[in-house]
């Protein structure tokens, strides 16, 4: 048992920290003799930089020193970025401390069936004796080269995802004191309760099955930090679906807060899509092939088509000018940044000096496995193209917008489109 | 958003809740434990709506006093012997927070509880913000403070450091192994809850006191995340609770973590505060106070304790142990022995202790000064070079301990240090719950119940095998812990930043060769090997070599 | 020592005094309320709350980070640092009902015994009052644990009354023959003896944050947390639709029938169902009859997301939680304390 406490604060002391209502003193004292207050005293210490010169006081000390940056001069994205997820074959001397019960470790590299050069270089062997074996030739492995070209880190995460929040909000509240939620066509408003609604659900799975899923697989830390970003944005769309559901709900009468439920669980024109998405939470053991599935086949091809392609197009004839605006903040995150950071992610993997070929044979086998399943879930949506009043345009006709926006992607990735979009 | 809106907003996305029809999503991290799907309700309602905008605003804050501080010079009143130690924490925590960040899926894998992924998810990103805004705030140290070695290499130093490799732990035992075991109770249940919850709440304090108040912002703002994850903590801890067939194996984690957070954060934390200040104010609180207020009080009594009557097999004695280490047998005060002892294996200036100090840990400590007193004043004598070596290869009463396998800080409580042979190899620990640990609870079978999903203490854990035999010299420079004039060591025992004062390569190169004490224990015959238990057993406190006449 | 004031919790209705020397968070820990709360420093904001009602709150230094100043103005305030200066209703964000419920300190302690008169031929209305210590808390519904005089053995009994100031527990105890407290209380018991007892426990408590319509189903001494339950709900004005389903045997097993009738004014929506299994059939019984649970499944189609509270004879739990289910309560959402004993089969 240990003693009691032991130790006394001298009575002395004890109002250092005054109690709200703070009393007068009960012992009589002459105002010029308080008790001095018990702070810690300020120092002039000079510990300025610049202050002193000795090895290391110089300005070309002063930046981070183990890394070597995409351009020439390092960015304050891969200042607090690069590094801080080790890798044995760079500085990480001991190694991995824990494992897992199959005797893996850390991040393995085999977590996708990608290559980048250099993962089939053996890690140093390191024992008795060996010294730390740091990787002197940095970076070791082409993995490292990634750099997110939206910069994502704390600050540009928060402000970016903040002004979309207050955009939306601002628009929503400006439609609802103008009180533009009368203008809706009828059967608009309940393709918007069904079917608006019903995407929600996509957005809500990816966001949270497929991105922040593979958070823990990636093999840096700019992978993974760009995969919480992706998640991020995908789980706040979803919300602000749900929650423009809600809205509506309590603009409009006859507004049924529940259909998106009955259509996303039952309508047919959504098991497709509803299908596919599941899949995508599916793909085993293999961070890659789920960003690529998701973001270079999914997105375009079913997403953009359903968001830009359906809902956009339509909503202006319907009289609803606020509708698109909250699609286009999801719009926005896959065409400015998801699919950015996708691109600089996968391309130089179709180029890489050692495992061009297995990669691009890689991706090729994913957009067969994949783009069948993705056509057949936009066929399957063909119906909602009819289900307002104002037709949007004819679905063949965004079909092939989709599919040439998919084609586009695939350049940009060095890939040849599949023979499969031809469907 | 109005509080009443906020309500409704959080019921609405309650909608979002998946039950899979087509595809069951991969279950790619797994765990002994069960859980039946429940209906636990995610206590703190969270909306990203409002939650984007709040951070935003913070980090405004944040970015608007380090602005200020700059401006106001805050440089000239910073203590180093205070700033110096952040070399060593900031290079630490940036990983533990991307780990924890890294663990939240793994939680998805495991609770069944859609409800209770919102949160997680969001603790995600909490936790990227986190390690982002600490790498920031070591940018900004290293580009004002005099002295930048230390934080200019930083994360390299981190991880080929074995101050680094103990630290470590704090982010790997977050995101491998058992999913329960790493992300619910080792991360939130102990580690977030316990442990930096309420110590991290005393950094700042003592950052202030030294002339730094920028840590206490960024600290501060970090903190005020943590009500998030101390509700995904407590929520999946009362869902394992739910299934008796979990009881046994929270009662290993429990223990585990527990013990394991005691051995690295007392050791990390207590050395800052009680060490790293020059704030001597006899009514400060020292850390063992600290610890008996937040750690015993709060923690132990008032929210692991009530969960006893939910089924869960409360450490006591390891509890009641842990203090013991800490008030009798000093554990703190060993452990910043050591790191002095060991300064230049390191990338920090390590300070000696005044008369002032003294006076202090006597106060607080009563008997300190017959235990550390001798040896810190041999530290400040020895300080800088002057034809004799650094202080670990001088004569001061002072035997260099045997790590710990386990935690991986030396055997410092010598009466303590156990040994078995494990796996093949001799292996010293630090406490019997230590060899507990690596022998008993990391296996895959746990007390005749099978564990298959437990994970498994790997890698090369005593740092000293990998330069055995290696000149000092040497390993300093294959660790890169020299300045850029390639000779001058990043680390000094002291805080002088007089070039002729400041220890080289050369003065290391005089030394003899560095031995692995674990490579020596493994070369000794059985009889050598019980002599040198039974020696070790006897030494102490403060390293003292065993008395003779026994 | 500075004046107290009261605090009220919600959506939980939980009550506590508090004292301006104190913050609130300290003075719920002291009276068993767990509140969530993390550094008690004012800076991880776990314990963050909205106030609704009152606004003389003085807090202790915290960070502005956990608590800035519009959230403050909106009324939000931190329980770790806030003294209360008035009496105050505050608003949970993030609790968690079951721990909060669990907190109470159980406590050992002397009561004496006021009355024990009989409300059918073996069913008793027993009084206690609490003579050490000043008070024994608990939640409506929880039940208490006996000491059989002259033994080691203790025996459960839910409470029949909710907490009140005077220190007074009642209860309702089937006595039958064989059974070691029922003989005491048969055949032995005096008022002004003295009992040791030790409460509160169990979870048979209303779970405040739900708004769902309540059935509640109880047969013989499983009266007794019903009434608890009830008499709550009709002091607290909770407007939840609710019917209790009691069964019994014959009409002299039916007890404290005028006031189910008076609750039934009080209650907002509040229907009693007596049922009577074993009623000859020329005794004039209008109502219904046959097994309590064969009653429910005749009179109700579904009850699908409704929470139920159960309490009566093992067969006849088991009995309620199969119909139950079968007409759609989710399991999460029944109640019932297996050792919230009816006081039935002692052995």
């Amino acid at each position: 048992m240990p003693g009691p406490a032991p130790w006394h604060v001298p009575a002395a002391s004890q109002n250092s920290l005054c109690p709200p209502n703070g009393e007068a003193e009960t012992t009589p004292m002459t105002t010029t003799e308080r008790p001095e207050r018990s702070v810690p005293k300020p120092v002039f210490t000079d510990a300025e930089a610049g202050a002193r010169e000795f090895p290391d006081s110089s300005a070309g000390a002063r930046r981070y020193n183990y890394f070597s940056p995409a351009k020439r001069k390092q960015t304050h994205y891969e200042d607090v970025t690069v590094e801080v997820q080790p890798d044995p074959r760079h500085y990480l001397s001991q190694g991995w401390i824990y494992g897992f019960a199959n005797g893996e470790t850390g991040y393995p590299l085999h977590w996708t069936k990608l290559k980048a050069w250099g993962v089939d270089e053996p890690e140093p062997r390191r024992g008795p004796g060996t010294g730390g074996l740091h990787v002197q030739n940095w970076p070791a492995h082409g993995w490292h080269e990634f750099r997110d070209p939206n910069e994502e880190w704390e600050q540009t995460l928060y402000r970016y995802n903040a002004n979309v929040v207050r955009q939306l909000t601002q628009n929503v509240d400006n439609a609802r004191n103008s009180k533009a939620f009368s203008l809706w066509a009828s059967n608009w408003v309940h393709f918007v309760e069904r079917h608006v609604g019903a995407w929600m659900h996509i957005e809500h799975i990816l966001g949270l099955y497929v991105f922040a899923a593979n958070e823990r697989s990636g093999p840096t830390n700019m992978h993974n930090t760009a995969m919480a970003a992706n998640s991020a944005r995908k789980i706040r769309f979803a919300q602000d679906l749900a929650l423009y559901n809600l809205t509506l709900t309590e603009e409009i009468d006859g507004f049924d807060g529940t259909a998106h439920l009955q259509a996303w669980n039952s309508d047919a024109e959504w098991q497709g899509a509803r299908a596919l998405t599941e899949a995508l939470t599916a793909v085993e053991d293999d961070w890659g092939e789920a960003m690529f599935a998701a973001n270079v086949v999914f997105e375009p091809l079913v997403g953009e088509l359903f968001r830009s392609n359906l809902v956009m197009q339509s909503a202006a004839p319907n009289g609803d000018f606020v509708t698109p605006t909250v699609m286009g903040a999801g719009e926005n995150d896959y065409s400015q940044r998801d699919l950015r950071w996708t691109v600089a992610c996968f391309a130089p993997l179709t180029q890489d000096k050692e495992f061009a070929d297995h990669n691009r044979q890689l991706m090729a086998g994913w957009l067969t496995k994949w783009v069948p399943q993705a056509l057949e879930s936009a066929r399957t949506m063909q119906p909602l193209w009819s289900a307002a009043d104002h037709k949007p345009p004819r679905f063949e006709d965004s079909l092939d917008r989709a599919k040439n926006r998919f084609a586009g992607i695939c350049r940009d990735l060095g890939l040849d489109s599949p023979e499969e979009l031809k469907q | 958003m109005s509080r009443q809106s906020l309500a409704k907003a959080h019921q609405k996305i309650q909608e979002l809740a998946w039950e899979p029809q087509y595809h069951e999503p991969y279950m790619k991290y797994k765990t002994d434990y069960t859980f039946r799907k429940a209906a636990k309700k995610d206590p703190l309602k969270q909306v990203l709506r409002s939650y984007f905008p709040m951070e935003e605003e913070k980090d405004n804050r944040v970015y608007g006093a380090q602005d200020g501080a700059i401006r106001g010079n805050m440089f000239r009143q910073v203590q180093e012997r205070w700033l110096e130690w952040q070399k060593l924490f900031l290079s630490i925590i940036p990983l533990p927070e991307i780990s924890a960040a890294r663990s939240m899926p793994m939680l998805f894998h495991v609770v069944p509880n859609p409800e209770l992924h919102n949160g997680q998810a969001i603790q995600m990103i909490d936790e990227v913000r986190h390690s982002t805004i600490q790498q920031n705030l070591k940018r900004l140290y290293m580009n004002n403070y005099i002295d930048p070695a230390g934080f200019n290499n930083s994360l390299r130093n981190f991880q080929s450091d074995y101050c680094g490799t103990i630290g470590r732990q704090f982010a790997e035992g977050f995101i491998t192994g058992d999913a329960i075991t790493a992300a619910s109770i080792y991360l939130t249940i102990v580690a977030e809850t316990a442990f930096t919850n309420t110590l991290f709440v005393a950094m700042p304090a003592e950052a202030a006191a030294n002339g730094d108040y920028l840590l206490p912002t960024v600290f501060h703002s970090v903190q005020s995340d943590e009500s998030r994850h101390i509700s995904n903590g407590y929520a999946t801890l009362l869902m394992a609770l739910s299934d008796e067939d979990n009881r046994q194996l929270l009662e290993r984690d429990l223990r585990y973590a527990w013990w394991n957070n005691h051995r690295v954060v007392d050791a990390a934390i207590g050395t800052f505060i009680e060490y790293g200040t020059k704030d001597r104010r006899k009514d400060r609180e020292s850390y063992a106070e600290m610890w008996r207020r937040w750690i015993y009080d709060d923690y132990y009594r008032s929210y692991l304790v009530p969960l006893e009557r939910y089924g869960l097999v409360i450490p006591h004695d390891l509890v009641e142990e842990a203090w013991t280490q800490i008030w009798e047998k000093g554990y703190v005060h060993e452990v910043a022995q050591f790191f002095a002892t060991g300064w230049l294996a390191n990338y920090w200036r390590i300070d000696a202790m005044t008369d002032e100090d003294f006076e202090w840990f006597e106060y607080k400590y009563p008997g300190w000064y017959d235990r550390y007193g001798k040896w810190w004043e041999n530290y400040a004598r020895l300080a800088t070079p002057n034809g004799h070596h650094p202080i670990v290869a001088e004569d001061v009463d002072y035997v260099y301990p045997h790590r710990c396998w386990t935690c991986m800080v030396p055997c410092l409580v010598r009466e303590d240090m156990v040994m078995q042979e494990v796996d093949g190899q001799w292996r010293t620990y630090c406490h019997e719950v230590c060899r507990w640990t690596d022998a008993e609870a990391f296996r895959p079978v746990y007390q005749g119940r099978e564990t298959p999903n437990m994970g498994r203490l790997v890698g090369h854990r005593e740092w000293e095998t990998l330069y055995h035999g290696w000149n000092w010299a040497d390993v300093v420079s294959d660790m890169g812990f020299v300045r850029d004039d390639g000779k001058t060591m990043t680390a000094q025992p002291h805080l002088d930043l007089d070039p002729k004062k400041m220890w080289t390569l050369d003065h290391m190169r005089r030394m003899g060769p560095l031995l692995s004490p674990n490579v020596i224990l493994n070369e000794m015959t059985d009889a050598e090997r019980d002599a040198f238990k039974a020696d070790y057993n006897r030494q102490g406190p403060a390293g003292r070599s065993a008395p003779s006449d026994a | 020592m500075g004046d107290k004031h009261v605090v009220r919790f919600e959506p939980v209705g939980i009550e506590i005094e508090v004292d301006e020397d104190q913050t609130i968070l300290r003075a719920a820990a002291e009276q068993g309320v767990q509140l969530m709360h993390g550094c008690k420093e004012g800076q991880c904001a776990a314990c963050k709350s909205f106030v609704l009602e009152g606004e003389d709150i003085e807090l202790d230094r915290y960070s502005t980070f956990a608590l800035p100043d519009f959230e403050r103005e909106e009324g939000q305030t931190l329980l770790c640092r806030a003294h209360a200066y008035e009496d105050l209703v505050i608003e949970l964000l993030n609790y968690d009902e079951e721990i909060i419920r669990g907190g109470l300190p159980l406590r050992k302690g002397t009561v004496e015994v006021v009355s024990n008169e009989p409300v059918t031929h073996d069913l008793r209305h027993l009084v206690v009052k609490l003579v050490e210590p000043s008070e024994i808390k608990f939640f409506p519904g929880q039940y208490m644990d006996f000491v059989v005089p002259g033994t080691d053995e203790t025996r459960s009994f839910s409470m029949a009354n909710t907490p009140n100031r005077d220190g007074l527990f009642e209860f309702v105890i089937k006595i039958y023959p064989g059974g070691l407290f029922s003989e005491y209380l048969a055949d032995k018991v005096q008022v002004g003896d003295q009992l040791q007892v030790e409460a509160p426990f169990g979870t048979f408590t209303l779970r405040e944050s739900r708004t769902s319509d309540l059935l509640f189903l109880g047969g013989g001494a499983g009266m007794a947390p019903m009434l608890g339950l009830l008499r709550s709900m009709a002091e607290r004005g909770v407007d939840r639709k609710a019917t209790f389903y009691y069964g019994a045997r014959t009409q002299q097993d039916l007890c404290f029938v005028g006031e189910l009738a008076e609750l039934a004014e009080r209650l907002s929506d509040f229907t009693y169902v007596p049922a009577l299994s074993h009623a000859p059939d020329d005794d004039g019984w209008d109502g219904e009859r046959g097994l309590i649970t064969e009653v429910v499944k005749r009179r109700e189609s579904s009850l699908a997301g409704m929470d139920a509270y159960v309490c009566g004879p093992p067969p006849m739990v088991d009995a309620a939680l199969a119909t139950l289910t079968t007409l759609g309560v989710k399991e999460n959402d029944i109640h019932y304390d297996k050792f919230t004993t009816t006081g039935e089969p002692e052995a």
